[in-house]
């Protein structure tokens, strides 16, 4: 199972990898017109239409109260859509990549991501919290939504907040 | 001769024919005499019959075990009794889900979040229901296991989109 999942500490590498991956497969030699993919999903833009990669800002806003720990599910409606990717936030307490569970990267448009920080630096008020990114077949309008699962201050006490996403921006700001 | 003593009813013949009569009056001279042997059979035969029932316990020694042993039991259905009838602990914490930790109800980040916190805290937790990985050890390895349980997607139902 723990192979299976990102842990936090241990960098961005999978999300130049996967993003590298969907590239490979959607422009490489196993992209549109190769042979059929051997687990048997449809291969990347075998429509003859190039995928298009969109991000996702995902934000918490928890108020006066401190952010320490939150967890959230992300989904992206609409065509084709596959989660690709995912990056940590702004504050310093969650900047690493959240947790996630690696086997829905390019296989699910839905995932569970969640994190939390035991030292004293917490967030407040409304902070970006993750990035994540997804591949998009086909036209059409996606979209996206964050729904708020948990959210938990400094004493692991639950605390009232509320979850929100906007299209990412260059700077993550 | 018997009056009837009913008012509403008519007065009807009670004499009895004179030959019983007489048949009557001639047992009286007669010495009707039990043997003793007769007596005690048939006094032996009531005592046993009128007698009150003993109950005989498997095992029991005597009949003073035998009333320890009716007691003590009666002791236990009572207890059993009283055990049925006094209030029971919510089933649902005595099945809880070891991985809520904070005992919420519900299994979330939070859960892992309590475990690191304790670990930084450098508590020592010999909680068995803790190792999450099973390795003997609780650490930082074992926040991750819940972590990792906690974000897990189902995979089997998903539509593909």
């Amino acid at each position: 199972m723990i192979g299976s999942t990102f842990r936090p500490s241990t960098g961005r590498w999978p999300l130049a990898a996967l993003l590298a991956l969907a590239i490979v497969r959607g422009f490489g030699p196993g992209g549109a017109g190769a042979a059929p993919a051997q687990d048997g999903q449809r291969q990347v833009g075998q429509d003859g239409a190039a995928p298009r990669f969109e991000a996702i800002d995902v934000f918490v806003d928890s108020g006066e109260a401190p952010l320490a720990a939150w967890q959230l599910e992300v989904s992206g409606d609409g065509p084709k859509v596959t989660v690709v990717g995912v990056e940590g936030g702004e504050h310093a307490a969650f900047r690493e990549p959240p947790y996630h569970d690696t086997r829905a990267l390019q296989r699910s448009g839905r995932l569970i991501i969640a994190a939390f920080h035991t030292r004293d630096d917490l967030p407040t008020a409304r902070t970006r919290v993750a990035r994540v990114h997804f591949m998009v077949e086909g036209d059409g309008v996606v979209r996206y939504t964050a729904r708020l699962v948990v959210a938990g201050g400094a004493n692991g006490d639950r605390v009232t907040a509320r979850a929100s996403v906007r299209p990412a921006k260059e700077n993550g700001r | 001769m018997i009056e009837p003593t009913h008012p509403d009813r008519e007065p009807f013949d009670l004499d009895a024919p004179s030959r019983l009569i007489e048949d009557l009056r001639g047992l009286e001279g007669v010495d009707l005499e039990v043997p003793p042997a007769v007596d005690a059979a048939i006094l032996e035969e009531a005592r046993e019959r009128l007698s009150p029932p003993v109950v005989h316990l498997p095992g029991a020694g005597g009949s003073r075990r035998g009333s320890r042993r009716a007691a003590a039991a009666a002791v236990a259905v009572l207890g059993v009794a009283v055990w049925i009838g006094w209030p029971q602990p919510d089933p649902v914490a005595v099945i809880a889900d070891p991985s809520d930790v904070d005992g919420s109800g519900s299994v979330d980040i939070l859960d892992a979040f309590a475990v690191a916190r304790w670990l930084d805290e450098e508590r020592a937790i010999r909680e068995a229901r803790l190792d999450f990985n099973a390795d003997g050890v609780i650490d930082r390895r074992d926040v991750d296991a819940l972590a990792a349980a906690v974000v897990r997607v189902d995979l089997s139902g998903r539509a593909d989109r």
